[in-house]
């Protein structure tokens, strides 16, 4: 009993240890015990301001002071987080002079420091590692970005002016095809399938589907000689005993069978 | 797990080269700008030679203008993305994972930060940075933090132990007392 009571004890001081504190002006540093992913000690700012206590991150998380390498493209997630553990901590935020938001509690009594400070403590730590998240799948971007690149250098060789690129038809500007091949007054719709995994895989299959069905209701209908589907046989989500349902389904959608990246050669006949 | 430096992991000697070795700068003073995307900071970065490596090398200066915040760095792209060694004089306490007690683990600030031969990073004070005196007086001073950064990574201007001294477009902005209540003028509670 007495060994693990010192076990107790020892837990509990080297985790009291950890809170330390710097003074700094009027306002005091609180150094907590919690760290972010990327081992940073979180800090919260206390003040007495007027007759109420300020607990702020002193804009340390808008500043990336805990050196976040922060995913781009994904503000909008971001956003969506940020406001969530707000919420959920009940943070409010003011901007300073030069722009930087400062995330805070405040209360009345001393008694409430503590809570506050725990409370916003745990909203820094819980921003600060959604902020370092990959929402972004990049072996599936780079999977994605290959194949559109080998695909698109295929067609252009072959079909040079004749190629637009990322291409709607006009009156359906949604719906974008990966390539439009025009010949004369023939439209030969173009759709790539490809996928890191099987899931991305059936994705865009089923996008693929979904885009030749929706060009049906297109009122260009009848000047579609082909709709072609090039399927990436090379692709890590490439499971065809997996696929099948949809590969049928795709093949009453489009007007030849789906060209496999390896047999590209064939497309040439199509087109 | 944290996260791990490859390119260090994988040549440990180079990094231990490229940080101690001596290096030389030649720009005297150097002149620091504007962040575009943030007008209170301040900014630039100057050309180091190495004596025996031939790696592009960058020192990186930077400045907060309130509150008083500034960072040195030494950079190396085409070795390893991140800076490589740095110096903070403000901001996180770093936790060293690698000390099994947790006592030992937070490593206050000012404080540098470098990877050990694992490729993880690590927060160490020097033994000037250990005296809380000289700790405050290099926090609070970015001409010293630069002579110590110097010191610990064997840096010299045009061959000579000296260090440059700084400049911007505006000197008013190096007029700036230090102020150490980051909370100060900030309006809270309407």
């Amino acid at each position: 009993m007495d060994e693990l009571l010192d076990i107790f004890q020892n837990i509990k001081n080297d985790f009291c240890s950890l809170t330390n504190y710097k003074v700094r002006g009027e306002s005091l540093e609180i150094i907590t015990p919690f760290t972010t992913l990327n081992n940073k000690f979180v800090s919260v700012f206390v003040k007495k301001i007027k007759d109420k206590y300020v607990i702020s991150d002193a804009g340390w998380t808008d500043l990336n002071y805990y050196d976040i390498n922060i995913s781009e493209d994904s503000d909008d997630i971001i956003e969506r987080v940020f406001a969530y553990y707000q919420k959920s901590f009940d943070v409010s935020t003011t901007t300073d002079k030069a722009g930087t938001i400062h995330y805070f509690k405040f209360c009345s009594s001393p008694i409430e420091i503590p809570s506050n400070v725990y409370d916003l403590a745990n909203f820094i730590v819980g921003a600060v590692n959604a902020l370092g998240i990959r929402y972004k799948d990049e072996k599936e971007e780079k999977e994605r970005e290959t194949f559109r690149k080998d695909a698109n250098n295929f067609l252009k060789a072959h079909y040079n002016e004749n190629v637009k690129l990322r291409k709607a038809l006009d009156d359906l500007q949604n719906i974008r095809f990966n390539a439009l091949i025009s010949k004369s007054s023939d439209i030969y719709l173009v759709s790539y399938v490809t996928g890191s995994s099987s899931y991305y895989f059936t994705n865009d299959l089923r996008k693929t589907i979904v885009n030749f069905e929706i060009s049906e209701r297109s009122k260009y209908k009848d000047y579609i000689r082909e709709k072609v589907s090039i399927i990436n046989d090379k692709a890590d989500g490439y499971h065809p005993e997996k696929l099948s349902s949809m590969m049928d389904l795709l093949q009453e959608k489009v007007t030849r069978d789906p060209i496999k990246w390896s047999e590209k050669e064939r497309i040439l006949e199509i087109i | 797990m944290s996260e791990i430096n490859l390119d260090v992991k994988q040549n440990y000697e180079y990094l231990e080269e490229l940080s101690f070795s001596e290096k030389n700068i030649q720009e005297d003073p150097i002149f620091l700008k504007e962040k575009d995307n943030r007008k209170d900071w301040l900014k630039n970065s100057v050309k180091v030679e190495h004596s025996t490596a031939k790696e592009e090398m960058s020192l990186i200066i930077e400045k907060k203008l309130f509150p008083y915040k500034y960072g040195i760095k030494l950079h190396s792209p085409k070795f390893t993305k991140k800076p490589f060694f740095r110096f903070d004089s403000d901001g996180p306490t770093h936790r060293n994972k690698i000390e099994n007690s947790l006592s030992d683990q937070p490593i206050t600030t000012p404080h540098f930060n470098t990877y050990d031969e694992k490729g993880q990073e690590f927060a160490y004070k020097s033994e000037v940075l250990k005296s809380e005196k000289e700790a405050k007086a290099i926090s609070e001073n970015i001409e010293f933090g630069i002579s110590h950064f110097f010191q610990e990574t064997n840096i010299k201007l045009n061959g000579k132990d000296e260090f440059p001294g700084l400049t911007t477009k505006n000197p008013e902005l190096f007029k700036i007392e230090t102020q150490t209540d980051p909370l100060n003028g900030i309006e809270f509670l309407d």
